[in-house]
């Protein structure tokens, strides 16, 4: 009986440490991308609260004064996959993901807007790393898109 | 070889260049050995180098020197500028990429992760955009580790997108 609820007991442990391992699997084979508009400009203004998490890193690279949140999103794909977030203000965000060496993963993104490609680019990055996109004008400021891969 | 102060002026210029043979390095410490004034001169040149590449060294890289025209662009925008330039077209993406990624394989600050793609190139291996007269550049903030990739119209506040 003893020897039965050993071999039970290590069954157990054996099945749980392979559900952890699928469940790390499922999140290595996928990527999220999360993409925040930001509007910036000099324009008299309070921070938006929902940057305070970037606001002073933003403020502290580019200068603007204020920073109002503009729009965003999130994809989640394969790490061989396309998406797409919209950003509003009719801004989308074209996604394709590819792994890379080194656990790195190949971005291409492109930005379009207006009708026009902003920035079309592949960067190789680790998750967690931040990828800023911006410059086109409006409103009197600069748009920003501050995303981060996940 | 008999070597006169001519011929050693040339070949310490050389040396210093490192364009001597091990041979010709010999012969020329072999000279100036018996020459204390050329051994000085020799001893100035070497220092004057040096010199020179510590200020380029000190100097702004490239891409921190455009990055800080953004950043005063940036500050100039408090009296925004009426502009009609179309800004729309194609600009080649090997224009900015060597704009941008020499100045940044070159002379940005970068740690051993930052060496590239795959432990080769840069993070960026590529930039384009679609917006005229468009100049694209690549900064990285060694503070935050963050990759701004911005787009500046030529008249660094052009009409809207």
């Amino acid at each position: 009986m003893t020897r039965t609820l050993h071999s039970m007991r290590q069954g157990a442990a054996i099945g749980m440490l392979l559900i952890g391992v699928a469940a790390i699997d499922v999140r290595a084979d996928k990527v999220t991308i999360d993409a925040t508009v930001i509007l910036a400009s000099n324009n008299d203004g309070q921070t938006d609260s929902r940057l305070s998490a970037i606001a002073p890193k933003l403020k502290k690279i580019f200068g603007f004064r204020s920073y109002k949140h503009f729009g965003g999103g999130s994809a989640t794909i394969g790490q061989s996959g396309r998406g797409t977030v919209k950003l509003g203000g009719g801004g989308r965000l074209a996604i394709k993901a590819e792994p890379a060496k080194t656990g790195k993963i190949r971005l291409g993104l492109q930005w379009d807007r207006g009708g026009a490609t902003v920035i079309k680019t592949t960067v190789v990055k680790r998750r967690g790393e931040t990828i800023i996109l911006g410059g086109p004008p409006h409103g009197g400021g600069k748009l920003i898109i501050h995303i981060v891969l996940h | 070889m008999n070597m006169n102060r001519k011929q050693a002026m040339r070949w310490i210029s050389r040396s210093i260049d490192g364009d001597l043979s091990a041979d010709q390095e010999k012969q020329l410490a072999a000279y100036l050995a018996d020459h204390p004034a050329l051994r000085a001169m020799r001893d100035e040149w070497t220092s004057y180098g040096d010199s020179m590449r510590s200020e380029i060294v000190a100097n702004p890289p490239p891409a921190t020197a455009a990055w800080n025209d953004v950043r005063r662009e940036i500050r100039r925008m408090d009296t925004p500028r009426e502009v009609t330039i179309p800004w729309r077209a194609t600009v080649g993406w090997a224009t900015a990429l060597t704009v941008v990624m020499l100045g940044w394989a070159r002379f940005m600050p970068t740690s051993p992760a930052d060496t590239g793609s795959d432990g080769e190139g840069s993070d960026v291996e590529m930039v384009d955009t679609d917006l005229s007269d468009a100049t694209v550049m690549v900064y990285k903030d060694t503070a935050t580790d963050w990759v701004i990739i911005w787009v500046e119209g030529p008249d660094g506040n052009p009409s809207d997108l």
